[in-house]
């Protein structure tokens, strides 16, 4: 595509506008790290420095340390963990023989039920947290783990639905029907033959329905309102709005919340392309 | 089954080649239908009860702690006539319709940008996904810290570099919060138009634009020509799927502003939290808020289905 004709302009303006869309991504991630490591006194300059003058770790130590009765920020992301890894389960579990019947079996109302998948991976689940809110009030699950996974279902099956879906696409039946010609039922098929082969796709479905999920917010914020459930999310928000911001600490929590998420980013990134836009690019 | 029966008395043997077929094919019905229960179970206690729950509150008063009662179509009156409905519905239409266009602008350029080769375009393509892979309350926060009105980092650059003298406080001023909120949007919002699109621009017949050079066609033309009709399915499909998810979008201007400075960057979804969870906090009231905005929203799922059902018919 590079040719020689490109007029020197043209090529200033491309580097140029490259260049300011390069520091957009990558500032905001260099700010939030060393702020996390800077001491309250550097914080509240009016000429911030650009790199830490005495880096610390005050505010990571402060982050592990309980406050009066409150319990520490890390202790939070205790509660994102087990909210994540819950509805990540329930979610692949349950996603796993959905998109299997949405691609390997033939029956009535087969494309009705893609639609209807496909129509709740787009709806935005958000339009529904009042009505579930009275709901789980009613059922006496707010205030619990059990009612948050449930409530992440609204985006984790469709997600993960989808995902194997054109996954499972891409593995031959054919496979799983000399398996069955061999004289296995169908079960022992899936769990010998279809999913060993689809075990990379179940692997980018699980790391990317636990993304959506540990990165949830407005759910969180709703229906666990007792401190001691508090996700780490929601603990961030609400370090904001406490009497004194200490912004090295907030930094340094949004740090500690993002650092599992881009690990298994860089890990699944080369699903990326194929899975997750799976909807959208096919 | 009477088929099967009538079939039985033509044909010799106990059970006929056709029932094994009718059979199986129950059997693979019977076992589709069983695979999809748990999902169709769970996403109907989930999103199917909450969904008439809804439509039913929103006809009564129902403060959060206290009883409901039936107040017709009371709410509906009072939300159509606030004027501060009103307001979130104009700041939604301006908020998507800029975050959109200048989604689709940058997200675009970028993955025109990252399709040339260049050493390092590996690790490009995977870091300019950072502003939509990071949590989005980590993300949002480093913002509020970076455009702080007093020792924020952005002010301190602008002045630096003598582009202001006086701080400008970016999500607390009635002139600039709106613009700003819609800004940070589109930073997190277009990489998944680069992702998607450079995906579809590789699926682009090469010898296409050889072709065209030989007819003498300058970059432009080649662009207008060759690469947009070929990537049109894709652009419009991500181009509706981020349509219906930045008119929902809650947590950004939720952690940015809370929709102020009074109500100037109120959206249609922090109006119905406020709604829900703020004064009065009337849940009826909130419900008749997503009831008003379903129809919109179901429209826009209807029509990228139909443009998707299209895609997979051509192909």
């Amino acid at each position: 595509m590079a040719r020689t004709s490109q007029s020197w302009g043209l090529r200033t303006l491309k580097i140029g506008f490259m260049s300011l869309v390069g520091l957009s991504v990558a500032f905001p991630v260099y700010w939030m790290v060393i702020t996390s490591f800077k001491p309250n006194s550097e914080i509240y300059q009016r000429n911030p420095t650009f790199y830490p003058q005495a880096p610390t770790l005050d505010a990571y130590v402060a982050l592990m340390t309980p406050h009066g009765t409150r319990a520490p920020f890390v202790a939070t992301m205790g509660n994102s963990l087990i909210a994540a890894v819950g509805s990540t389960l329930v979610s692949v579990i349950i996603g796993i023989f959905a998109a299997y019947a949405l691609t390997r079996l033939r029956f009535r109302g087969r494309e009705a039920f893609s639609g209807l998948i496909f129509g709740c991976y787009v709806f935005p689940g958000i339009l529904m947290f009042i009505p579930i809110y009275l709901m789980f009030q009613w059922l006496g699950i707010l205030d619990t783990f059990f009612g948050l996974i449930i409530s992440y279902q609204i985006f984790g099956i469709p997600f993960a639905t989808w995902m194997l879906r054109s996954y499972f696409a891409t593995i031959p039946a054919s496979l799983e029907d000399s398996a069955r010609i061999d004289g296995c039922n169908r079960l022992q098929s899936i769990i010998y033959v279809t999913l060993p082969l689809a075990a990379p796709g179940i692997a980018a479905a699980t790391i990317f329905t636990f993304t959506a999920a540990w990165n949830e917010f407005l759910f969180a914020q709703v229906l666990l309102q007792k401190p001691q459930y508090q996700t780490a999310q929601v603990a961030l928000y609400s370090l904001l709005n406490g009497d004194s911001v200490a912004w090295n600490q907030l930094m340094g929590g949004s740090v500690l919340v993002s650092l599992p998420v881009i690990v298994l980013f860089f890990a699944a990134q080369r699903y990326i392309g194929s899975g997750l836009t799976a909807g959208a690019v096919k | 089954m009477r088929s099967a029966t009538s079939q039985k008395s033509h044909l010799a043997p106990a059970v006929s080649s056709g029932d094994l077929r009718k059979i199986a094919k129950r059997n693979e019905t019977l076992t589709g239908y069983a695979f999809l229960m748990p999902a169709i179970l769970v996403l109907g206690f989930i999103l199917l009860i909450p969904f008439v729950q809804a439509c039913i509150l929103s006809f009564y008063d129902k403060p959060i702690g206290g009883e409901a009662s039936y107040v017709g179509l009371h709410n509906y009156v009072a939300t159509l006539t606030d004027p501060k409905f009103a307001t979130a519905v104009g700041n939604t239409v301006v908020f998507v319709v800029f975050s959109i266009a200048f989604k689709i602008v940058i997200g675009m350029s970028v993955a025109l940008a990252l399709t040339a080769e260049f050493p390092g375009r590996g690790l490009a393509r995977v870091a300019v996904l950072i502003p939509w892979a990071l949590p989005e309350i980590s993300a949002i926060l480093s913002w509020v810290w970076m455009l702080d009105g007093n020792v924020g980092a952005l002010n301190s650059i602008l002045r630096k570099l003598g582009l202001v003298t006086t701080n400008i406080y970016f999500l607390s001023d009635r002139d600039w919060a709106l613009p700003t909120v819609t800004a940070i949007n589109i930073w997190r919002g277009f990489p998944f138009f680069t992702l998607t699109l450079l995906a579809a621009l590789q699926t682009v017949d090469g010898k296409l634009y050889e072709a065209a050079e030989l007819d003498g066609a300058n970059a432009w033309h080649k662009f207008w020509y060759i690469t947009l009709p070929s990537i049109m399915p894709v652009l419009l499909v991500t181009t509706l799927l981020s349509t219906i998810w930045t008119t929902n979008s809650f947590t950004t201007i939720f952690v940015l502003t809370g929709g102020g400075p009074s109500d100037i960057t109120t959206t249609v979804p922090i109006y119905t939290y406020d709604e829900a969870f703020k004064g009065y906090g009337n849940l009826g009231r909130a419900a008749s808020v997503a009831v008003i905005t379903l129809p919109f929203i179901i429209a826009m799922i209807v029509f990228l289905m139909r443009v998707m059902r299209k895609r997979e018919e051509m192909e």
